[in-house]
């Protein structure tokens, strides 16, 4: 099949999403593929975050500066996606005493907001800190659901025209002369190859622009850093928490919704696939970030799951991974002689944006296309005028049981409705159905239970419905077992290991789903 | 509470416990049963393993379970089943197979056979004493006559086609159908499984559900419903509807909680508390006292006033880590209520294989107490700890109970010679 | 986030609440799960709590249509009972909107003794008109009233007094064929204590302070508390919470029966009481007690309904695995009369499968229950006390 566009996107993560939404919002008729689903990458396997800036106020000003104006922008245009938590940074006995003072001093200097306070008065904003705490500065720190970030993005893309390939991977480019001229693409799903003639192409494909560069037959140096990160069955503070000291592993702990997340490390790997968190690894961040909240030493932890960040590794010989900028690089290519492929790596979740921004205003000002961006000011969808909530009125909405129909996920109230409408949109969209398409559409399966119990009604109601036929449910069911499995191998003991007992015994007692009778 | 000393007190209210109970009762013995909680049956089937696979290595599924247990008594000494002998297997499994097949639940077995299930999955599940009301279940897929799968509207933890879609390429015959209870329910009712089971207890429910269902079985010899066909009087439930509907009906066992697991529980602790014996449900036990070699009490707490209880000796049915009988930290897996030595791979990296179903099943699974061949739980030098007390059931070491789907089959071997080796202690006899 | 989050929180934490595995036992047993608009059950709200929606727990309605009975936490796998975290969200509900009459018969009974507002003048009254009667047919029946050092200090559930007075002469020939050493008191002698129900501690704690403080002023070895189920609860429970120190032991009227029957201090016809019966399980005597460590009355009053009754058919399931009579927690008096009886159906199957005229209801409140079922649903069976049964029974020379 072939497909001509003015251009094509590579890459359905946050970032990629972003530009899609940026090209169609300036009038450019625009093509994004994805090999997986959305957020397959770092987009799916961060912090979710929306720093303030604090973290990088002192050793990063570039990159802080970044932060400061996008959590300002997001917390307008994505405020449906954002929780504004605030965020505290806590300094625990032994951390260096003169962080503090610059902490404040590098605040200021790249436009901060940040308010020292008593260990006093943080402890009664947050019990659960540990008691020890010595100071502690307020931020705008705020959590961010990437998911309905990417899903909001991607959705306002093809409301004004934009087409959105999932499980379409790019298996080769031809290059004549200066132009890359054909993307050839697979559908995995499918098995059908799919050829695309872009006026330009974007790679925004995290980790992986290495591989896409070198189809084009360009070199990106990219680092990869791995980051291991965990939930709990429930959420333990109501703000971001993170160390008041240079940043280092595991200082990290952000309410997400319902649960808490605490990360992450930093460690080089030479393997984008197959991302396992150890043991180890599990442990020390569950040491380190109990130090803040003591409470977290003996929390249930219900996932661990790790991202890539791709860290363009022009410097690395001279900076530790943390070193290294986390702010972001556009790369125009003209130095590997082409003038239609742009690449956006590094960055965060934070300035995906602005990551945006800057490499669209690169592609548009390559096709004559003048309009000027507007994604700093056009809200999503579902963050419009008023759509923000308070934290109240978030958790009211997210907690409640639905209104009506049978719940499908009881850990996180999702009702047959909206399942139904989901798989409507999916189906609409060309879609594949599948219990983990759901899951990054709505909560279902993120809950304590991992999907054990969802996972199977939904498949239910797939076979019911007719979108899975013969033994397709039954293996979906178990793709969706094993994929969830990855996440809670490295957590499982104290009640988390009971849970999978119970799922383990439910399965392969009741079910026999392991046998081959 | 009055003091009293026991002969024998089991900790646990699981199927371990409860069976072991009954077996001490008919020895004569002065036996009490403490409990958390419920136990595991309400999370089973109904139906009780014996063992359908082995080895678990090559996923070797054995038609003949006592095939299979002899080649494992014989290649795994220290397995429970390895510990008891074959004789002493045989001999609990018949006591409590003719047990459940005399009692008000009407088990039935082909002695010699495992059968097969049909699951909510539409996978086939290999067991070997299965509930009266999953008797025609067997009966159906081995026939392969038309049979109608019935579901009911809104019931989302069971979907016919579900399980009619995975079976058909085998069974061609096999259709799913669902009905609309709400009507014969009353509005106000969710067609939630405790309310159907209720709604089935009624006659005039099953006569008006036969009304609807009538027309929708065609040519179908057999019809299969969910597990919701009553509570206890599931039997004449069953009854009354093949009779209103003229073919055989049978269950299909669902997730959690699971009703003809709950039926097999409420059954044996009834018939438990109807011999004098009593059970204690809802009581953690906090502690057990020494005495010397011997374990002399147990302490378990009120509301903040602790209790206590004597006995001569003690089997320990506590389960594993669902049943809180085994905690795992995150290194390391300990007994909770003596302390017993556990063996765990040291890196919780080894306690799980990478793939959640894969053979042979993970490592975790075959932690748990080491026993003497009395089911005494041993100290790391191999001496039993305590000269009075014994573990059975699923705490026991050496058996991946998910993967043999052997889970009934230990719980209720080890729980017989359990008590039968307590029984020979009493009166201070070692 | 607001106070009632992290206060139930705190009361999740001490149940243990993070070890849900969600399997829904809880909620295959519980009567009133997901039946309103609100779609609560006790699997649900330990959820809700979680996430730290505890104002949506608070402000419901469906804490008041549970009856804390106890079933959940009882088939809990994890040994979280969600009824305490129903109590614990209760206790936040501002008093002044609590709903019904629950809170006002508790500051009733904090402010005049009982729940009736009976004046010690009013209560004596009634005592002593009751004995009166009876002592026509009794001879030498004596009914002491604030007598120091008696073996047995008995509470009577106001209800009597005020609604049902012949029942006292049922407890006044028992206690008079026993032969026992007994009184009752003029002050502080109400046997309820509706507090508990609406999470008020210290209306709890006082008014059981001050009836501590009564029964060692006469100096009595041994409360005989009534056949109230909440209210023998409520006395063992808070007299080991508050820490209450007390100088003699609380046992259940039916426990006494059981011993004086075994004492052979009665002569016995259970002829007098033909018919069919059955046997109500009330929770708090019975299941909450047993989890609670303290003595269950479920084979005291077995034992004593089979001595006094000639035909007796359990119903299903019993013991501490028996349902609520639809009338607990306060459930009678909350104003919420659709959830009451849309719980109670539940109930009313069980009975209708015993195939029983009469059930036996060893609790005042479960009495009320079942009487109201008994309407609501047009049956022809009725409740009964086993007071009535026993003084029936018994036969005097």
């Amino acid at each position: 099949m072939k497909l001509e566009t003015q251009a094509l996107v590579i890459g359905g993560g946050l970032t990629g999403a972003g530009v899609l939404r940026d090209l169609a919002l300036r009038g450019v008729e625009a093509v994004l593929v994805e090999r997986k689903d959305i957020d397959a990458g770092a987009s799916g396997a961060n912090h979710g975050l929306l720093h303030s800036g604090g973290r990088y106020a002192v050793n990063d000003p570039e990159s802080a500066r970044e932060c400061v104006a996008e959590n300002a922008i997001l917390g307008r245009v994505a405020a449906g996606c954002v929780e504004r938590t605030g965020g505290l940074f806590v300094a625990l006995p032994g951390d260096p005493e003169r962080y503090a003072d610059d902490f404040m001093q590098a605040a200021g200097a790249v436009g901060l907001e940040a308010r020292p306070l008593a260990a006093r008065e943080a402890l009664e904003l947050e019990p659960r800190l540990h008691p020890g705490i010595t100071t502690a500065i307020a931020v705008p720190d705020a959590s961010i659901n990437p998911f309905m970030t990417t899903v909001a993005n991607l959705a306002d893309a093809e409301e004004r025209g934009a087409r959105v390939l999932l499980h379409t991977q790019v298996t080769g480019m031809r290059r004549e002369g200066d132009r890359v001229v054909q993307v050839t693409c697979l559908d995995s799903r499918t098995g059908r190859e799919i050829v695309v003639e872009a006026g330009q192409v974007v790679s925004a494909a995290g980790p992986w622009v290495d591989r896409i560069g070198a189809m084009a037959g360009v070199e990106i140096p990219i680092a990869y850093s791995k980051g291991s990160l965990l939930i709990t069955n429930s959420r333990l503070t109501d703000r971001v928490i993170n160390r008041l000291r240079p940043p280092g592993d595991g200082d990290i702990i952000v309410p997400g919704e319902t649960v808490t997340i605490t990360g992450t490390t930093s460690i080089r790997v030479q393997n984008l696939d197959h991302l396992t968190t150890s043991a180890a690894e599990v442990d020390l961040l569950v040491d380190h970030a109990s130090r803040m909240v003591p409470a977290l030493a003996d929390a249930r932890f219900i996932r661990a799951y790790a991202g890539v960040r791709p860290l363009v590794a022009s410097r690395s010989a001279e900076y530790s991974d943390r070193g290294l900028s986390r702010t972001f690089s556009v790369f125009d290519h003209e130095e590997d002689g082409l003038t239609n492929l742009a690449t956006i790596t590094g960055g965060k979740l934070t300035t995906y944006r602005l990551m945006a921004e800057r490499v669209v205003d690169l592609v548009c000002g390559r096709l004559r296309v003048e309009s000027p961006c507007r994604t700093a000011e056009l809200p999503l969808p579902g963050s419009e005028e008023g759509a923000a909530l308070d934290a109240r009125e978030r958790l009211d909405r997210l907690a409640a049981p639905p209104p009506g129909g049978e719940v499908i996920c009881e850990c996180e109230m999702v009702g047959r409705d909206r399942v139904d409408a989901i798989v409507r949109r999916l189906r609409r969209a060309g879609h594949p159905v599948d219990p983990n398409a759901l899951r990054l559409r709505s909560r279902l399966g993120m809950g304590s239970c991992q999907g054990g119990f969802c996972g199977f009604r939904t498949v239910g109601l797939l076979y019911r419905d007719g979108h899975v036929a013969g033994h397709e449910g039954n293996e979906t069911l178990i793709r969706f077992l094993e994929r969830r499995w990855g996440g809670l191998r490295p957590v499982l003991w104290g009640d988390q290991l009971r849970q999978e007992q119970l799922l383990e015994a439910i399965y392969c007692g009741t079910l026999n789903i392991d046998g081959d009778l | 509470m009055e003091r009293r000393t026991l002969d024998l007190l089991i900790i646990g209210g699981g199927l371990t416990g409860v069976v072991a109970a009954r077996r001490a009762r008919q020895l004569g013995l002065d036996v009490l049963v403490v409990a958390a909680a419920p136990g595991s049956l309400p999370y089973t089937s109904g139906a009780l393993d014996l063992i359908a696979v082995y080895p678990t290595e090559t996923k070797h599924y054995r038609p003949s379970p006592w095939e299979a247990l002899a080649e494992l008594v014989e290649h795994e000494p220290d397995h429970p089943y390895g510990k008891v002998g074959l004789g002493g297997v045989q001999r609990a499994w018949e006591d409590v197979a003719c047990y459940l097949e005399t009692g008000p639940l009407r088990y039935f077995r082909r002695r010699e056979e495992n059968l097969l299930l049909v699951t909510a999955a539409g996978t086939l599940k290999p067991t070997h004493l299965v509930p009266h009301s999953m008797r025609a279940n067997v009966l159906a897929w081995e026939s392969k006559e038309p049979t109608l799968l019935l579901g009911f509207e809104r019931l989302v933890d069971f979907t016919p086609e579900h399980a009619a879609e995975n079976l058909r390429d085998r069974w061609p015959g096999l259709r799913a159908a669902r009905v609309d209870a709400s009507a014969v329910l009353g509005e106000e009712r969710r067609a939630r499984v405790a309310e159907l089971a209720a709604a089935f207890e009624r006659p005039a429910f099953r006569e008006r559900f036969a009304e609807m269902v009538r027309p929708r079985l065609g040519s179908a010899r057999y019809l299969g419903l969910p597990a919701v066909l009553g509570f206890d009087n599931v039997v004449t439930v069953v009854e009354d509807l093949e009779r209103l509907l003229e073919v055989p009906v049978f269950e299909i066992p669902l997730l959690s909680p699971s009703l003809p697991g709950m039926r097999l529980a409420d059954l044996l602790k009834a018939d438990l508390i109807d011999d004098g014996v009593e059970v204690l449900q809802g009581q953690p036990v906090v502690r057990l006292e020494r005495g010397g070699d011997r374990v002399v009490g147990a302490v378990w707490r009120g509301q903040s006033v602790e209790r206590r209880l004597e006995a001569e000796s003690v089997i320990l049915a506590t389960g594993r880590f669902f049943g809180g009988g085994l905690v795992a930290g995150r290194s390391s897996v300990t007994e909770p209520l003596l302390g017993l030595t556990v063996e765990a791979p040291p890196s919780r990296d080894s306690w799980h294989m990478r793939t959640f179903l894969g053979a042979p099943g993970h490592p975790i699974n075959r932690v748990g107490l080491v026993t003497d061949a009395e089911l005494r739980p041993l100290a790391p030098e191999g001496r039993p700890v305590f000269s009075n007390l014994l573990a059975a059931g699923a705490i026991l070491a050496g058996h991946d109970w998910v993967r043999e789907k052997s889970g009934a089959g230990i719980s209720v071997v080890t729980g017989h010679a359990a008590a039968e080796r307590a029984g020979r202690r009493v009166g201070g006899r070692p | 986030m607001s106070r009632p989050w992290e206060q139930l929180r705190r009361a999740l934490m001490a149940e243990g609440g993070d070890s849900c595995l969600a399997c829904g036992a809880c909620v295959a047993g519980c009567p009133v799960a997901d039946w309103s608009e609100e779609r609560l059950d006790p699997r649900r709200v330990v959820r809700l709590i979680q996430y730290g929606a505890g104002d949506r727990v608070v402000d419901c309605d469906w804490i008041w249509h549970c009856t804390l009975c106890g079933r959940c936490g009882f088939t809990c796998p994890s040994g979280i009972d969600a009824g305490q975290l129903v109590a614990a969200a209760r206790g936040l509900v501002a008093r002044d909107r609590s709903p019904g009459q629950v809170q006002k018969t508790a500051d009733l009974h904090r402010t005049t003794g009982n729940n009736m507002q009976l004046t010690p003048e009013q209560w004596i009254e009634t005592v002593e008109w009751m004995r009166d009667e009876l002592a026509d047919e009794v001879e030498g029946l004596e009914v002491p009233v604030d007598r120091p050092g008696a073996d047995l200090f008995l509470t009577v559930n106001s209800k009597l007094p005020m609604y049902y007075p012949a029942d006292l002469q049922d407890i006044y020939k028992i206690f008079h064929a026993a032969g026992v050493s007994w009184t009752l008191s003029s002050t502080w002698w109400e046997g309820t204590n509706y507090a508990m129900f609406t999470g008020d501690l210290e209306t709890w704690e006082h008014t059981l302070r001050q009836q501590v403080a009564r029964v060692h002023e006469l100096g009595c070895p041994t409360v005989a508390y009534t056949e109230c189920g909440h209210g023998y609860y409520a006395t063992l429970a808070g007299l080991e919470r508050f820490g209450i120190d007390h100088r003699f032991e609380v046992v259940h009227k039916v426990t006494l029966y059981a011993r004086w029957i075994r004492e052979g201090r009665f002569r016995l016809d259970p002829s007098r009481n033909p018919g069919l019966f059955t046997l109500h399980d009330p929770c708090n005597a019975v299941r909450k007690a047993a989890m609670a460590g303290f003595r269950s009355i479920a084979d005291d009053a077995r034992f004593v309904l089979r001595h006094v009754c000639a035909d007796f058919v359990e119903m299903i399931p019993n013991r501490d695995a028996n349902y609520c009579c639809s009338g607990g927690g306060g459930a009678l008096i909350a104003g919420f009369k659709r959830a009451r009886t849309h719980y109670g159906r539940t109930k009313v199957e069980q009975v209708d499968r015993t195939g029983a005229g009469q059930v036996c209801t060893p609790c005042v409140n479960c009495f009320d229950g079942i009487d109201n079922l008994a309407r609501d649903f047009k049956r022809p069976w009725r409740p009964v006390h086993l007071w009535t049964l026993l003084a029936r029974a018994i036969v005097l020379e």
